[in-house]
């Protein structure tokens, strides 16, 4: 059965993969049809030079055109006296007229022009030979540290004006004199490399990128700056990095990858995989309020299931300076993600396509059904009940299994799951562009298999499943030569797939149910266990809520424009430019359930029914099984909801860029304004955010910075007159490295020292807003009396009058002064390379300190009836948050293996200042003073054991009183405050909170002959998990299902040494399972997030022929490796009632083609 | 430059047909509130319709005895006294006792705030005052109107001031509604004061309140249910409680008189009975009031406390309209919240007006029925769950082995279980119902045990009598000595009143330690059938009750909680917490 799905699903994957190469070979047509003249062709160039020689005319090429020159001074100043006076010329007509007569030629290579001494063979066709050089050719490739090819690598032979670019396919051939000595290979952003000629004919050079490299940029707010020259404290990842996990949301894929951000995944269900973000930790009260800002290319919008193809880059902007510019949204960091844009060039059309098999990475065991009765007996006697809930022809049929109709043994979720399921993904992306038009155009497909099996007797998918639609096209269009339109569409269409369950969620009902509540579905039927068999026990039973209930859809399509107007006002000033952005947002989500109900059988023994009083023993009893049917089958039914969302940002900007000799200064001043409709408070009132920015940024000779950010802000939040807020911050840098007495030593290569202060703000309010308006009612309430206890408004007056009057109340008070949160923040930061740029080091400390955090009184007095529901927040809390990263990156390139290694480590930890806290009868009971979300129960000392009592069954003297009664094997609470009693007075902080203090990450690959193997290690510390709610007590507190570390843990006589749990019983329940360090278990983890081992076929040509550049293969894994204290589920899920679908493992099998 | 102008503008139109015209502005502008369907207290005020949808909302605080909210871990009041018991865990186990409830007061049978529902008695207050405070302004209501409504308002803060009254003792007085910026800072009023602060009050809603209310408008306060409620208040103070040489517990609290009058005085009785007599001379006046009584004494028992209008609820409470066996509160049933125990079945006497007993080999053979009919006090039938009573159509079986037995945890765990409002969970489904706050026998019964207080024990018999007369119950023996009477009207109140939260305040005001002790060993049965016929075999109930275990007296009133105290503005803990 499971077979025969995986075929399926690779079948239909092979299918998908033939489609895809259609349509590749059709576009690709299109393409070629389409392509244009070269650069050189379509460049103009106007001249009227007198008397001058070659050096200046190249410099005017230069200062007209983007051509790059390659040339030996030496020849070309001995071609002087010119006179060029050209208008309108192509870059051929002017080397045309100024080599005529000399012994120079010129070659034009992409923007490379290569000017050279004519050779000999040509030489003696037109002028004197003269003595022939020896010469022999040589060949060969340049990739980059990842093995992919790198275009446009200027190749020279050192000291000579001979040299060479790499093609398309970073393939070159050059004709070099035999008496070269050293080849040099150069290309922006990357290390220079020079490799010995000696006898070599064939050369493979893997470039290292220059981290630290002049012309490397960094997305900061509204715009792009150098990493050189940046002050702010901003974490960056690119694409590659991006790509290389297999799993559905690219945020999981963060875990590790960046400092200073923690990403916990919580869930495993297929298009709920999202994980919980957060930038140096919480910095508010609550992880609500302490939400980073998301925007995709300068827009607020979520990013966690774009497809990582599009993606540029992913940029973490902490400190104050870096996120002053959000104002009074940018006090938890902002995540800022840069989509994929064209360069020009020929189309490069990227297919990759993959199919994985997921897993749990844990799945949570629950005790069998014989396991389970021995085990409730055991309560029963412990609690002195006379009548165990289990006779003894029970549990014989449990441990033989013999009747597994009426008293089955289902083990639910190995019953309701399989082992594994498919994922399968697909992108084709093309980008290129002319002179004109650049573009990038993406396609994603993704879909995603859940773990549920189909079962029995069902004419529907009952599985959860999720399929993923990405699409992009990013346009920028010259419509003049100094200005450039934007157009930018993407989209996401998301469409997920779940089992409807009647009451909660289906992990609920499956934590809840018994093992022998149903034997499951038989040929088609469900059966279901009378109640009458186990008198007292709630069986429970996952499929009388799920099987046959039907299923939900949901379709999410989000789709985004963006239009942009880059205009350089050069004619104005020079560096002078002008940006006007819009950007328009839909979300519409349509859900369509499907309920239905199916008729389900219960078993009976004949004489259960027939003679009800006759014991099961009695020789006469008939143990032929009847049948009751209960319920119908019914068709599914239809109801469908939907909910829409859109909104619209508008943004305009002028910049101004200059170098006045040494003094490199940038401007920015920007407005924008937004609109989202459709909120979730006042869904017919739109919010509204606008903001001013305005940036500064100074250097001199890039060793000297200072920048100045400010953000002025306003947000309808606030009451007229308090709505717009300043929020400045200011950094410095001094790149030691760039003085002259360090010019001389030759340890560190790079040394910036940066520090900035700044002041930003948070308007997170959960949802409410106009908390400034004066006191809200509502009227015409009413609700109805549910079965699950609804508290409807409104009464009932009369005798027999069906209406309720409705009702009336005030539902919020007012609170005019309400403001946003503001942190001041503080960063110092240093970067550092030594060994030739191959260790990197980067690292930061900060410290914030967040006030008028909105909180609700906590020291009203209740008789005021003033309490949370109606009492306005006020802006009172305050919140100290500081911590450090540090992350060290080494990289190093062998002639034909290159590797990196990078460990990032961040810590953050925040404390609670102010909370209006009620002062506790204790100190050790603040919460105030504690970091935010501290747990807080009572300390366990182990448990009572017989050494503890007196004869008479009391405790022995100096034992603190638990004032209740207590038995070997029960809880025996640490009495804090030595009053001889425990009592609430003896609750204090007993765990971390479940956001981690440590984050790390490992990340490091290794690339040679093709072959490319990276591992992302991610790990969190200092983090506490709480086995909380049902879970933490045997039969979920109340004869439901029982986990078997319940079973396996607890305490009897015979492990009274090695027990964690306390010996079983419902009389002690309440007091055995009050929160205590019993239940606290150490959260910390270490996995293995993603490894990936890729290889890339040489460029034979067999691929050469099919049209192919490159042809990879990539295995990865997800989620493969994991070390924890926490066994008894996967470290980043929850231990309590919002248990839900498991965290899986991936492993992935992908190509990936370049035509 | 003119190249740039043009992009510019024609850039700025496509941007405007994006937003549409109305959103575009700028600045501040751009943030202003536009009209939304939010309503301020002006517009509430502004109309009769909303102002009387205010007021519904005070109704809306008014409590219900059925287990929700999760209050006492979804038992009944009755559960935690001796009539009756929870097996369920984290129940009424660790009522009191366990831990210091005054910090960790989840479990116990009151509290001051919300618990989420809007629904807590200073809600209701502050709504009470708020409508009392702005109803004045409705333009299309009249002075008579608006009137009576206030006092209906007032007189549902003084029931909730009666209730704090009884768990707590004497509280600061809320006399208006609170504003976030007030300060707010207050003393506990001596029990003397705050009683006569609550009944001032009730006798100012009474002046205005008519004696009774059209059926249209039943479950209005009226002035019968004023009457009805100072009865009750007065009786409660003037109980040994609040009325003796000691207080029950030393503290703090105690030598400020929070917790009690400071001395025994018999003059307090005779106010409580003045308001009893008081409350019938009206009742005889303007009539409208009395028990059920058709001549099917189990049926108009059942009607006494089940049906609306019917004529003898004062205050009531609808927090569900009709009986629906489906709803939370009726589920709770099988959990087993609020099972009856031997105890309580024990006291109800036979039909004949004889205590029952079990060493009376007649009585133990036939406990409940003899040849098929009921040789009980018909309302044991009502009240409880019995082995062999008609039952969804059939006879109940709680035997071991039978339906309801295997059904209900309740059932196996002490024989039975609670019928009065629940009933058989099917016959009558979609009634109208509501919960009884006040119910005319309890004015009777305490009108009976102010005279036997007051050393008047020959009127008392009258007001006992027409309790059981309805039930179908001979007449109560005459010559009981003061302290017997007063055993057989606690006993009463428990025949008639039992699951109707009066038991718990009974033994609370009388201090009854003795029963409170006795809690922790209560008593069920085991019935095992054979053949057709039954034996009984006694069994302790396996819930062992911490509070009863460690009782002391200190549990007789609620702890203020103590995060309350802890906010200093005025509060003392009650003694003993």
């Amino acid at each position: 059965m499971r077979h025969s799905h995986f075929m399926r699903a690779l079948l239909k994957w092979c299918i998908m993969i033939k489609l895809l190469w259609v349509a590749i070979v059709v576009s690709a047509i299109q393409v070629s049809a389409g392509t244009s003249l070269s650069y050189s062709q379509t460049v103009r160039l106007n001249f009227k030079l007198s008397q001058v020689d070659l050096e200046q005319v190249i410099w005017s090429i230069k200062k007209q055109t983007e051509f790059n020159f390659f040339y030996s001074t030496e020849d070309v100043r001995k071609v002087k006296n010119l006179d060029v006076n050209l208008e309108n010329a192509t870059t051929e007509e002017v080397l045309d007229q100024c080599l005529q007569g000399t012994n120079l030629i010129y070659e034009i290579v992409h923007q490379a022009i290569i000017i050279k001494p004519m050779p000999a063979s040509e030489r003696s066709k037109s002028a004197v030979p003269v003595e022939q050089p020896q010469k022999k050719g040589i060949e060969g490739s340049v990739t980059d540290g990842k093995g992919l090819p790198i275009p446009g690598v200027t190749i020279m032979i050192k000291g000579t004006t001979i040299g060479t670019v790499t093609d398309p396919d970073g393939n070159f051939t050059l004709q070099i004199p035999l008496d070269a000595k050293i080849v040099s290979f150069s290309f922006v952003g990357y290390e220079t490399q020079e490799t010995p000629v000696g006898n070599n004919t064939n050369f493979t050079v893997v470039l290292e990128e220059q981290t630290v490299g002049l012309e490397e940029v960094v997305a900061v707010g509204y715009g792009v700056q150098k990493r050189e020259t940046l002050t702010g404290s901003v974490s960056t990842v690119q694409t590659d990095a991006l790509l290389r996990s297999p799993n559905a949301s690219v945020a999981n894929t963060l875990a590790g990858q960046l400092t200073g951000l923690s990403s916990v995944q919580s869930s495993g269900q297929p298009g709920k995989e999202d994980p919980a973000i957060y930038i140096r930790g919480l910095g508010s009260l609550s992880e609500s309020a302490s939400r980073p800002l998301i925007l995709v290319d300068g827009v607020e919008r979520a990013f966690f299931q774009m497809d990582p193809n599009e993606i540029e880059s992913v940029s973490v902007l902490k400190d104050a300076s870096a996120t002053a510019v959000f104002g009074v949204r940018g006090a938890n960091g902002v995540i800022l993600v840069t989509t994929r844009r064209g360069v020009e060039g020929a189309a490069k059309i990227a297919v990759t396509s993959s199919v994985g098999v997921l897993a749990p990475t844990r799945v949570f065991d629950m005790a069998d059904s014989y396991t389970y009765a021995t085990v409730m007996n055991e309560m029963d006697r412990n609690d002195g009940k006379s009548v165990l809930s289990f006779d003894d022809y029970t549990l014989e049929r449990f441990r033989l299994g013999d009747e597994p109709i009426m008293y089955p043994n289902v083990d639910w979720r190995r019953y309701l799951m399989n082992k594994e399921s498919v994922q399968t993904q697909h992108n084709i992306n093309i980008s290129g562009g002319t002179e004109k038009v650049r573009y990038f155009i993406s396609m994603g497909f993704l879909f995603q298999n859940g773990l549920f099996k189909q079962l029995e007797g069902l004419d529907y998918d009952n599985n959860y499943k999720y399929k993923r639609y990405n699409y992009r096209t990013n346009l920028d269009i010259d419509i003049t030569p100094t200005t450039i339109l934007g157009i930018d569409i993407g989209g996401i269409i998301g469409n997920t797939r779940e089992p409807i369950t009647t009451v909660n969620n289906i992990w609920y009902n499956t934590n809840w149910s018994t093992p022998f509540s149903s034997p499951g579905i038989i040929d088609g039927k469900l059966i279901g266990t009378d109640q009458s068999y186990f008198p007292g026990i709630k069986l429970g039973n996952p499929l009388f809520y799920y099987y046959g209930k039907g299923y939900v859809t949901s379709m999410n399509n989000k789709m985004n424009l963006d239009l942009s107007l880059k205009q350089t006002l050069d004619f104005i000033t020079k560096g002078l430019s002008a940006e006007i952005k819009g950007a328009y947002n839909t979300m519409y989500n349509f859900n369509k359930s499907r309920t239905s109900s199916v008729e389900s059988y219960t078993p009976f023994y004949a004489s259960s029914l027939a003679n009800p009083g006759l014991p099961v023993t009695d020789p006469g009893f008939d143990k032929s099984m009847v049948y009751r049917i209960n319920d119908k089958n019914s068709e599914l039914g239809y109801s469908e909801t939907n909910s829409k969302a859109r909104d619209w940002y508008l943004e305009a900007s002028i910049r101004y860029n200059r170098k006045f000799g040494n003094h490199n200064i940038g401007t920015l001043l920007l407005y924008n304004q937004n609109k989202k409709y459709y909120p979730s408070q006042f869904p017919e009132l739109p919010t509204a955010y606008v903001g001013l920015v305005g940036r500064q940024t100074y250097d001199y000779k890039s060793k000297y910075m200072a920048e100045f950010n400010i953000g002025y802000n306003g947000s309808e939040n606030f009451a007229p007159g308090k709505r717009f807020g300043i929020f400045p911050a200011g950094s410095i840098g001094y790149v030691l490295t760039e003085e002259r007495f360090m010019k001389d030593q030759k340890i560190v290569d790079y040394l910036k020292l940066r520090a900035s202060l700044g002041l930003v703000g948070n308007d997170n309010m959960s949802g409410n807003r106009y908390l400034y308006l004066p006191n809200a009612y509502g009227v015409d309430l009413l609700g109805s009396h549910n079965n699950n206890g609804g508290y409807p408004h409104g009464y009932n007056f009369g005798t027999d009058s069906p209406n309720m009057m409705y009702g009336a109340v005030e539902q919020r008070l007012g609170n005019p002064n309400v403001t946003w949160e503001t942190s001041l923040k503080q960063n110092a930061g240093v970067d550092i390379s030594f060994l030739g740029n191959r260790l990197k080091i980067t690292a930061d400390i900060f410290r914030e300190q967040r006030k008028d955090i909105l909180i609700n009184r906590g020291t009203i007095p209740s008789v005021t009836a003033l309490n949370s529901s109606i009492l306005p927040v006020v802006n009172m809390g305050k919140v100290n948050n500081q911590g450090y990263e540090i992350e060290v990156k080494w990289s190093q390139n062998l002639q034909k293996l290159n590797y990196w290694i990078t460990g990032n480590l961040s810590y953050a930890r925040n404390k609670i200042i102010f909370q209006d806290e009620v002062e506790p009868n204790e100190a050790y009971m603040w919460r105030t003073g504690r970091p935010v979300g501290e747990r807080f129960g009572y300390v366990s000392e182990g448990f009572y054991n017989t050494g503890d009592f007196n004869e008479d069954g009391t405790l022995i003297s100096g034992l603190p009183d638990p004032k209740q009664p207590v038995y070997p094997g029960d809880v025996k609470y640490k009495d804090l405050n030595d009053d001889e009693f425990i009592t609430p007075d003896d609750v204090t902080h007993i765990g971390n909170p479940n956001r981690p203090a440590y984050v790390a990450g490992l990340n490091y690959g290794i690339a040679s002959h093709g072959f490319t193997l990276t591992m992302n290690w991610a790990g969190a510390a200092q983090r506490s998990l709480l086995i909380a709610d049902y879970i933490s007590k045997p039969f979920g507190g109340e004869a439901r299902g029982l986990f078997q570390f319940h079973a396996d843990e607890r305490w009897t006589p015979e492990t009274a040494e090695t027990a964690t749990m306390p010996r079983v019983s419902a009389v002690s329940m309440s007091y055995n399972y009050r929160t205590s360090t019993l239940f606290i278990r150490d959260g910390s983890y270490i996995r293995l997030k993603n490894i990936s081992l890729g290889y890339r076929f040489p460029n034979k040509r067999i691929l050469k022929q099919l049209g192919i550049s490159q042809l990879g293969i990539q295995l990865t894994g997800y989620n493969l490796l994991t070390f924890d204290k926490f066994k008894l589920m996967d470290p980043e899920s929850n231990p309590n009632s919002q248990d839900t679908y498991p965290i899986v493992k991936i492993y992935n099998l992908g190509v990936n083609i370049t035509l | 430059m003119k190249k740039l102008t043009k992009y510019i503008t024609f850039s700025s139109v496509v941007l405007m047909l994006l937003s549409g015209c109305e959103d575009l502005k700028f600045g501040n502008d751009f943030l202003e509130k536009s009209t939304s369907t939010d309503v301020n207290i002006d517009e509430v005020y502004s109309k009769k319709v909303y102002a009387e949808q205010a007021l519904a909302e005070v109704y809306r605080s008014l409590p219900e005895g059925l287990p929700v909210l999760g209050r006492l871990k979804y038992c009944m009041l009755e559960s935690i006294t001796d009539l009756a018991d929870s097996p369920k865990s984290g129940g009424i186990v660790d009522y009191f006792g366990t831990s210091n409830s005054a910090t960790g007061g989840g479990n116990l049978a009151y509290r001051l705030d919300d618990d989420n529902s809007g629904r807590g008695p200073c809600s209701g207050i502050r709504r009470a005052y708020l409508f009392i405070e702005n109803v004045d302004r409705v333009p299309d209501m009249t002075q008579n109107e608006k009137d009576i409504r206030k006092a209906e308002a007032k007189l549902i803060i003084a029931y909730h001031n009666s209730n704090m009254l009884r768990y707590y003792g004497g509280m600061p007085w809320i006399s208006r509604s609170y504003q976030p910026q007030d300060n707010f800072t207050t003393e506990r009023l001596t029990v003397e004061e705050y009683v006569n602060k609550i009944v001032a009050l009730i006798d100012e809603a009474a002046a205005v309140l008519p004696w009774s209310v059209p059926a249209a408008d039943d479950g209005r306060m009226t002035k019968a249910a004023a009457m009805a409620l100072k009865v009750r208040v007065l009786l409660f103070a003037a109980s040994p409680l609040f009325n003796d040489d000691q207080p029950y517990t030393a503290g703090e609290a105690a030598d400020k008189r929070y917790v009690w009058y400071g001395n025994k005085d018999q003059a307090r009785w005779q106010r409580a009975l003045d308001a009893g007599l008081d409350f019938m001379r009206e009742k005889e006046e303007n009539g409208q009031y009395d028990l059920v009584k058709t001549g099917n004494p189990r049926a108009d028992f059942q009607a006494s406390h089940f049906n609306r209008n019917n004529g003898e609820i004062l205050i009531s409470s609808r927090w569900h309209t009709t009986y629906n066996a489906s709803l939370m509160e009726f589920k709770q049933i099988s959990y087993g919240v609020a099972v009856s125990t031997l105890n309580l079945v024990d006291m109800f006497p036979m039909a004949d007006g004889t205590d029952f007993n079990w060493n009376n080999p007649e009585h133990a053979a036939n406990p409940f029925f003899k040849n098929g009919k009921p040789v009980r006090d018909p309302r044991l039938y009502e009240t409880c769950i019995v082995n062999g009573d008609a039952y969804a159509g059939r006879k109940a079986e709680c035997y071991i082995g039978g339906r309801e037995y295997k059904k209900y945890v309740m059932i196996k765990y002490t024989g039975f279980s609670i019928r009065k409002f629940y009933q058989d969970l099917t016959t009558n489904i979609g009634k109208f119902c509501e919960w009884p706050i006040l119910r005319l026998p309890e004015i009777y019964l305490s009108i009976a045990e102010a005279f036997n207080e007051m050393g008047r024990s020959a009127e008392a018999y009258p007001y006992i009598n027409m309790v059981r007369q309805r039930a179908g119950m001979p007449e109560l023996n005459t010559g009981l000595d003061q302290s017997q009477l007063r055993e057989a009207i606690l006993r009463e109140r428990v025949l008639e009143l039992a699951y109707e939260e009066v038991r718990f305040f009974d033994l609370t005001r009388w201090k009854r330690s003795d029963i409170w002790k006795s809690t922790y060993n209560l008593s069920g049965l085991e019935i095992t059938k054979t053949g057709s016929t039954f034996s009984y075999n006694h069994v302790n109930v396996l819930n062992k009750r911490n509070s009863a275990l460690n009782w002391d007296d200190h549990y007789f009133l609620h702890p203020i909680p103590v995060t309350e105290v802890n906010k200093k503005y005025g509060l003392i803990q009650n003694p003993g917490w």
